[in-house]
């Protein structure tokens, strides 16, 4: 069978389909000529070091999950750059000017370019990431930059801005004072979960811990919260973040848990703990360590659990707990 | 909730069906064609051929289509249009066209089938108001004109591309932009960032209306808006009929600071009665917030969805 094949000219690589969108795949990112413009470039699918050409104007380009390392200098994008999980991305070019970058779990990003300007922001889980740019304008829209933890500060060029996250961006203990944010600000796990007071420019923002709006006074003075709060707390998401806020160890050992069972895992000891709850089935959580992090959690599972070991199989899709048998918990 | 009337009146113009001679009553009426559901599509053609050669027909200027599906739902615009732009020479002053003057009870707004608007642009030069009803299949394609000051889009979920499409588009005079977003669950796959080329307010010099309607992402739009460029040059503000609640409302406070705003218009919302009147206390212009909704079980409707 004669199955020789010509390779598309590029008249009809460049076509964009029916929504619009210019789609290339494997290695044909290399015939994208200088200059090239159009509305959407999706490279989603392409591979290898990506290396693009001078002169590209775009609405949108998309390079999720691509081995791109960096962008031309002169590359114009008005509306979005979708660059997450781009693992090799290590820069981006100086005065680089869109609506929105995506860049969640981009893990060799170290530094943004400076004179950036952009609006919405999403760096979640760009863990190595530790430094702004001298000038710099973010902008408007929403900064997340969730689970940064090598940050300890954020620029005084930030906002104003519509929200911002900054969960689990644990060596954070500061914010700009005249940081203005019109949305939320979310702190959970965050160095500012511990801090005692916040810039006059934030007293009518609202607070949230993990998507849970939560009052001024629980982020500043969690130690009004007493035992009797968290156990009348009918919302489960609400008492989550009591419990958060209180301490999770010094709440199970107040309200007098009850131990249902104790074993050792790879972490240390376990402990499976009951603490009734008013109009509530009881609240039964698993008490263990991490083995990669050191960190105790309390991790919640059904009431009707009899053994840490019943409840680890729970918490990993078992029903039987002799069908759960890692070799190796992490 | 759902659109169970038709257009009385269109462009200043009382609207009159037309469907033979008979029923032209001179150039100073909007007219509706439309066909039901046992006569066909095709009909629609004639009976524009029709009204295009009244007499003082050279003097209309409005026209409405109404539905134009016949007995399938799923025919697109796209003929009607083509009927329009070939009747353009004989509708010199024609200034305004709403494509889909539909009531649920026609066809449901997340069934209209649409097509690209852009034809429509460039035969009708003079055209001041264009109004499309259904986003399945909606566009724009690029296309500049000069005289378009009204541009109004609903739908029960609106395609990210169509935004896409109207930030290409060169709309040098447009004043009111107004776009009904819709849910998810209907057609909306677009996010507050992809109304951010809109918000910098460099692409209508003109603006001064902007209407993000019927949307229930309007909770996540509303906190970019006081940081956004555009909204100094607005005069109105509307994010009726979606499903604003105090998580939107409260930032809307930071409009107090905007510039040349004269109303901000809230209505069909799920705003606690207190933010309302913290919002009507702070803020140097008219909030409208008629039309409160009860959350049904944590779920916030917005007007028309299906």
């Amino acid at each position: 069978m004669n199955q020789s094949t010509t390779p598309p000219s590029s008249a009809d690589l460049f076509r964009p389909n029916a929504d619009g969108i210019v789609q290339l795949e494997g290695h044909q990112w290399e015939q994208i000529p200088p200059g090239f413009q159009c509305e959407v470039l999706d490279l989603t699918r392409c591979e290898g070091t990506i290396q693009l050409p001078a002169g590209l104007k775009l609405y949108e380009l998309l390079l999720e999950g691509t081995a791109i390392e960096s962008l031309p200098d002169d590359i114009q994008v008005e509306m979005a750059i979708r660059l997450s999980n781009c693992r090799e991305l290590h820069s981006l070019p100086a005065g680089l000017s869109t609506g929105s970058l995506f860049l969640q779990g981009c893990n060799s990003l170290t530094r943004l370019p400076e004179d950036l300007d952009v609006w919405f922001l999403d760096m979640s889980g760009c863990w190595a990431f530790q430094g702004w740019p001298k000038h710099a304008n973010i902008w408007a829209g929403n900064l997340n930059i969730r689970g940064c933890t090598a940050l300890q500060n954020l620029p005084a060029y930030l906002g104003p801005l519509a929200s911002l996250n900054v969960r689990d961006c644990s060596n954070l203990e500061t914010l700009p004072d005249n940081l203005k944010i019109t949305g939320w600000i979310d702190i959970a796990q965050s160095g500012l979960a511990n801090v005692k007071s916040i810039p006059e420019s934030l007293k009518n923002v609202e607070i949230r811990w993990q998507g849970v709006r939560i009052s001024h006074e629980l982020w500043l003075d969690p130690g009004s919260i007493q035992i009797h709060d968290i156990l009348k707390e009918d919302n489960a998401e609400r008492r989550r973040v009591l419990i958060d806020r209180y301490g999770q160890s010094r709440f199970m050992s107040e309200a007098n848990a009850e131990v249902l069972d104790e074993d050792q895992d790879a972490g240390g000891d376990r402990k499976l703990l009951r603490v009734p709850l008013q109009e509530d089935e009881p609240l039964v959580t698993l008490s263990c360590r991490c083995p990669s992090t050191g960190r105790d959690y309390f991790l919640r599972v059904p009431p009707n659990m009899q053994s840490c070991r019943q409840a680890a199989a729970w918490m990993a899709g078992y029903d039987n707990p002799d069908d759960y048998a890692p070799e190796i918990e992490t | 909730m759902t659109i169970d009337q038709n257009y009385v009146k269109f462009f200043g113009l009382p609207v009159v069906d037309f469907e033979k001679p008979e029923d032209w009553k001179g150039p100073s009426k909007a007219y509706r064609v439309r066909v039901d559901w046992d006569t066909s599509t095709e009909e629609m053609g004639k009976r524009y051929e029709l009204l295009g050669s009244q007499a003082d027909s050279d003097k209309l200027t409005a026209i409405i289509v109404g539905a134009w599906m016949g007995d399938d739902s799923s025919n697109d615009s796209s003929t009607v249009i083509q009927h329009l732009v070939a009747l353009a020479p004989k509708l010199p002053a024609l200034k305004a066209i709403f494509v889909g003057d539909i009531t649920y009870e026609e066809n449901e707004m997340s069934w209209i089938e649409q097509s690209d608007l852009a034809p429509l642009l460039a035969a009708y030069p003079g055209l001041e108001l264009l109004q499309a009803r259904g986003g399945n299949s909606l566009s724009i394609s690029q296309t500049t004109h000069e005289n378009l000051k009204s541009l109004i889009i609903e739908t029960g979920g609106m395609p990210r591309s169509v935004l896409r499409d109207i930030s290409r588009c060169s709309f040098p005079n447009l004043e009111h932009l107004e776009l009904w977003l819709g849910t998810g669950e209907y057609g909306w796959d677009g996010g507050v960032e992809d109304l951010q080329p809109i918000l910098t307010g460099k692409l209508f010099p003109k603006l001064s209306y902007l209407g993000l309607r019927n949307s229930d992402a309007i909770d996540e739009i509303a906190p970019v808006l006081p940081n956004a460029p555009l909204i100094s040059q607005l005069q109105v503000l509307d994010l009726s009929l979606g499903s604003l609640s105090d998580v939107g409302a409260r930032p809307l406070l930071a409009l107090a600071s905007a510039g040349n705003l004269k109303k901000l218009d809230l209505s069909h919302h799920y705003i606690a009665p207190e933010v309302v009147e913290e919002l009507q206390a702070a803020l140097p212009f008219e909030v409208v917030a008629n039309d409160p909704q009860e959350a049904d079980d944590e779920w916030r409707n917005i007007y028309v969805s299906e």
